[in-house]
């Protein structure tokens, strides 16, 4: 077998890979299922005292009168939970607009420092090899 | 004698068409997916002129009520309340950053849907399985291993959040659905 026909073998054997790959990943980007409700955030509301059956009521109504703001109101004792399409609205502008006319006492939750500051997630270390190779391969793609 | 043996393998062909029709006759017992609502198609009530299957939508505000639960009861010192699992969540949402919230509400719907009987393609579940996704040095989102007790208040939570949605703790329904998080406890608590 002579040397150009090796390069031949190899090289249709690259372009052939290449196909490969290239369907396999035009079938991922086609077939993949996008994620329902991407832009939902989730806030919290802590009221000063327990909030009566009326009161949830009244929260809940205006809440849901409240653009951007979903269906799903969980209220316990005196907190108040909800999800919100954040490309419409954000915690802030939906915490004024609740308070607005209104004689309760309240204010918006912030994850506490203790909780926040707790590196469970991600494990792997900030200032390894593999955490900055990671963080520029996703860099190049997004 | 051959005739005794003739005999007793005509009554256990008799026997087995009996039972064999028998089984054909039960009707199928509906999937928890179908109690839920099913595959019919209704309203989306998240997202204005878009449909959802009626099955996928109850778990999904399981699946929310749940998150807010948990959410709720997030107190900063405060032991057994599942803030430990949730605070890089929490964290991440605070700072603006919701696609591993959306992610997790995705997924764990998902999830129960496929699971329990919507096998449709809408409900696909493409996430790690239970063990992997639950095992700190597979899933580098899982900052530590879930417990026992852990995991007793994961599902008192869902109950919670079932009940919240209109499955009374005292059905089928509400048992099946226990049952299901139960057959994932040996999974999760690693």
């Amino acid at each position: 077998m002579n040397i150009w026909k090796k390069v031949k073998i190899a090289a249709l054997s690259v372009l052939v890979l290449f196909v490969v790959l290239f369907a396999v990943l035009v079938h991922h980007i086609v077939s993949v299922q996008p994620i329902e409700n991407a832009s939902i955030q989730i806030s919290r509301i802590d009221f000063d005292a327990p909030l009566t059956d009326s009161e949830t009521a009244a929260v809940t109504e205006k809440l849901r009168s409240i653009e951007g703001v979903k269906s799903d109101i969980i209220v316990k004792k005196n907190v108040v939970v909800y999800y919100h399409d954040n490309t419409l609205t954000d915690s802030r502008r939906v915490f004024a607009q609740l308070m607005d006319g209104s004689s309760f006492k309240a204010r918006p939750f912030q994850v506490p420092a203790a909780i926040a500051s707790k590196q469970v997630c991600p494990v792997i270390k900030k200032d390894s090899f593999k955490y900055k190779f990671a963080r520029f391969i996703r860099r190049v793609f997004t | 004698m051959k005739k005794y043996s003739k005999l007793a393998l005509y009554a256990l062909l008799a026997g087995s068409t009996a039972l064999t029709a028998c089984k054909k006759e039960e009707p199928e017992a509906p999937t928890i997916y179908e109690r839920l609502g099913g595959e019919t198609l209704v309203d989306d009530p998240d997202n204005p002129g878009q449909m959802i299957e009626a099955g996928r939508l109850s778990f999904r505000k399981v699946v929310n009520t749940t998150v807010g639960l948990i959410v709720a009861d997030v107190q900063a010192n405060e032991q057994g309340n599942l803030g430990a699992h949730f605070a890089p969540l929490l964290t991440e949402v605070g700072a603006g950053n919701t696609t591993n919230l959306a992610i997790l509400v995705d997924n764990l719907t998902d999830f129960f849907s496929y699971n329990t009987g919507g096998t449709n393609a809408v409900n696909t579940y493409t996430g790690m399985n239970m063990a992997d996704a639950h095992n700190p040095s597979k899933n580098p989102r899982m900052g530590t291993t879930s417990t026992n007790a852990n995991y007793d208040k994961f599902v008192g939570y869902v109950g919670a959040a079932a009940v919240q949605n209109g499955v009374a703790a005292n059905t089928e329904l509400y048992s099946d659905i226990v049952a299901v998080l139960e057959s994932l406890r040996s999974d999760i608590v690693q």
